[in-house]
């Protein structure tokens, strides 16, 4: 579970060498990751992704679950789907460099059988009780000493409909704003030293 | 007279068991001791050769973290606990050889998605944060734990297992408080990491903001200092933030069992939020 950020130099249609000598991608990639990841926690909590779109809500059976108190880290009435009972996997949230750009994924293991949540995702034959349409399939089987990873957690809501992970527009547009200001350097230096 | 030399003579049969038991436990312990000792250095030998990693084969650090904790295990099954300490000790120096071995060989600091950063922060945090804060008992097991979790293949529950196995006379809630907090810190330790590679400097603190936040986090998420809500300087976030703090908040967050973190962020993210600089 991660998304990446790549820059194709040829597209800027400048000289690939110089803008690729000048031009950091790793580094731009990673801030610009990291700024992504405090977005999207902080539209979560209004139970919306990075371009305003609602997130399915929790089903009826986990919203009686919140209002009796059942769920650690949710309080009664909290019905915002905001995927954060114990902040673990959204606090697991990490970038890396890359050859040229930059990785965020979720690092680490969830904690198994960790609240209600965890339990209830388990059906009694022990695979998870709703199988994420995009190739990612979980199957822990119960008593399993198998870890569950964050990313599989976070692959897991987003095939429910919770689709969270990811660039916004208003992503896109901060990150062609910085690279022209990156560019702009490099291009004032270029004048300078010739 | 008979019957009063038959009981010495017991005793001094006593006796010489009591002694070869003696002997042969201190034999044993020599013997796990040097075994000890040749698996460390085989392990080192391994990971400084560059002949291993030939073919583009990886070094499998989660096999030689799998084979000494067998080590551990016999150790402990041998009624030798206190090897244990010595011997878990060596793993901050283990640590350091798989990286100088990835770095000769050109090869990128990972196992999986763990990261230079994962490693960084695992030394920081075990050297330092969670020597001060963690009880003596539990620190050992617990760098273990989190050493073989995080970059190895130790589940969660096995990890709480482990420790509680060695720490057996502290109660298996506190063993797991513990346990979680360290790796919650460890994952804030690892973005922090991050931000001093990055030199990030801009940090905004996310997380829920509900009637369970405790008054040190709704501090948080809400101070505005430089004109947008929670983003701070990396030198402004301390304990004097509230007086609820107790720990580090960029690497503890508010409280153990946090749902917050402080994220790193660009300039240019901070200043679309209001953030000014001056």
């Amino acid at each position: 579970m991660a998304f990446t950020f790549r820059i194709e130099a040829k597209t800027l249609k400048l000289d690939e060498g110089q803008i690729r000598k000048g031009l950091d991608f790793a580094r731009i990639g990673e801030e610009e990751l990291r700024s992504t990841e405090a977005r999207i926690r902080k539209e979560l909590e209004k139970g919306r992704n990075v371009d305003g779109a609602r997130l399915s809500p929790y089903s009826s059976s986990y919203l009686r679950a919140i209002d009796a108190g059942l769920v650690k880290g949710k309080s009664p009435g909290h019905r915002t789907p905001n995927l954060s009972a114990t902040g673990e996997m959204l606090n697991a949230m990490q970038t890396k460099p890359l050859k040229d750009g930059a990785q965020i994924f979720f690092g680490g293991q969830h904690k198994a059988n960790k609240g209600l949540k965890a339990r209830r995702t388990l059906n009694p034959d022990g695979t998870i009780k709703r199988v994420p349409k995009k190739g990612v399939r979980l199957k822990k089987p119960v008593g399993s000493s198998r870890a569950v990873s964050n990313a599989e957690i976070a692959a897991a809501n987003e095939a429910i409909g919770r689709e969270f992970f990811g660039y916004g527009a208003e992503d896109l547009k901060r990150i062609e704003k910085r690279l022209d200001k990156e560019i702009d350097k490099i291009l004032q230096s270029i004048v300078k030293t010739e | 007279m008979m019957l009063l030399k038959a009981p010495r003579q017991i005793l001094r049969e006593i006796e010489r068991e009591g002694g070869d038991i003696d002997r042969i436990q201190a034999r044993l312990k020599r013997e796990l001791a040097r075994l000890r000792t040749q698996l460390e250095k085989e392990l080192r030998n391994f990971l400084s050769d560059k002949r291993n990693v030939s073919k583009g084969d990886r070094l499998s650090l989660a096999t030689a973290v799998k084979t000494v904790r067998e080590l551990d295990r016999m150790l402990i099954d041998a009624g030798f606990p206190e090897f244990l300490d010595s011997r878990t000790e060596a793993f901050g120096e283990l640590t350091r050889s798989s990286l100088k071995y990835f770095k000769n060989l050109g090869q990128a600091y990972k196992l999986s998605d763990v990261s230079l950063d994962a490693f960084d922060a695992y030394i920081r945090l075990t050297e330092a944060t969670l020597v001060t804060e963690i009880q003596a008992r539990l620190l050992s097991p617990i760098k273990t734990a989190l050493f073989q979790s995080s970059f190895g293949s130790l589940s969660r529950d096995e990890a709480l297992s482990y420790v509680s196995t060695i720490a057996d006379n502290i109660p298996l809630s506190r063993v797991e408080q513990t346990l979680d907090w360290a790796f919650e810190s460890f994952q804030r330790a690892v973005t922090a990491e991050t931000a001093d590679r990055l030199g990030l400097e801009i940090f905004q603190y996310v997380g829920p903001d509900d009637a369970l936040t405790s008054p040190q986090c709704q501090a948080m998420l809400s101070v505005n200092t430089h004109g947008a809500e929670g983003m701070l300087f990396r030198d402004e976030i301390t304990t004097d933030l509230h007086e609820d703090l107790v720990y580090d908040p960029l690497i503890n967050g508010g409280h153990p069992n946090c749902r917050h973190k402080w994220v790193p962020v660009s300039t240019e993210y901070a200043e679309s939020q209001g953030f000014r600089l001056q």
